[in-house]
């Protein structure tokens, strides 16, 4: 069985990390007046790494 | 109940089904142009338009009249959004790109997907043609992919785009303002990845 280039498939490995600066991303908020933490945002997503194993033409 | 477009505090007759369905209209425009040697610029606008949507509407009686919630097909949505890139490659494998988009979205916040999720009593507020959840006006993105020595690949990417609106809402969960008038900060990441492909003998 041959890639789409006609050469055969190949294996991809390498490393991975997303958000490198740490940046606060929030992904939710408080947002009922009613509370004391109104306008404050949580669900912060941190900085974080991984393993790269692609199988490609 | 469906209602169509009909008011049911008013209409005694109601249509029994939908009989449409919901209608998209959707163009794109673009320009490509190679403004020197291994540096090209594209120019895009992209404009979506879907009407007769299914949208959950609330008919309050003023008296003590029987109140309703129907679902009707008046709603509709409408995205615009213009993209301008540019793409330049050096050194053979090597490339930079960089775009930015500018978009609006636009439409009625009740529709069936954003209203009947899977809580066991879902919060439904009065219907509002207004900024959708999605909306992101203002995003700028740029990546590379770069050749390192040992046959190693090098690809980084910068993200970085007005953050996601949301309402504020009461003690009865009902929306304090405009709705999604408010926004999350700015979002911003910077990723990379570092990798190496092998031939495989199958």
């Amino acid at each position: 069985m041959k890639g789409k280039n006609g050469k055969g498939h190949h294996i991809r490995l390498g490393a991975y990390t997303l958000n490198v600066t740490d940046h606060g991303n929030f992904s939710t908020v408080y947002n009922n007046v009613a509370s004391p933490n109104f306008g404050k945002f949580v669900g912060f997503l941190y900085r974080h790494e991984g393993l790269i194993i692609d199988f490609a033409d | 109940m469906y209602t169509g477009s009909l008011n049911p505090l008013v209409s005694p007759v109601l249509p029994a089904e939908p009989g449409t369905t919901p209608r998209n209209v959707t163009w794109n425009a673009g320009v490509v142009r190679e403004l020197r040697k291994n540096l090209q610029a594209e120019l895009t606008y992209l404009d979506s338009h879907t009407n007769r949507l299914f949208v959950v509407q609330l008919f309050t009686a003023s008296s003590e009249a029987q109140s309703f919630m129907g679902l009707t097909n008046t709603g509709s949505s409408h995205d615009r959004e213009f993209e301008a890139t540019v793409h330049y490659t050096f050194q053979d494998r090597d490339q930079v790109n960089g775009s930015y988009v500018w978009s609006e979205t636009r439409g009625d916040l009740n529709g069936l997907s954003n209203v009947f999720i899977p809580f066991a009593a879902p919060v439904i507020r009065p219907n509002v043609y207004g900024i959708l959840p999605s909306d992101v006006p203002d995003r700028f993105i740029a990546w590379g992919i770069f050749a390192l020595p040992w046959q190693l690949t090098f690809s980084p990417l910068v993200d970085v785009h007005s953050g996601f609106p949301y309402s504020a809402i009461d003690v009865e969960q009902q929306y304090v303002g405009t709705p999604n008038s408010r926004r999350f900060p700015t979002f911003f990441s910077f990723d990379m990845k570092v990798y190496r492909e092998f031939r495989i003998p199958f």
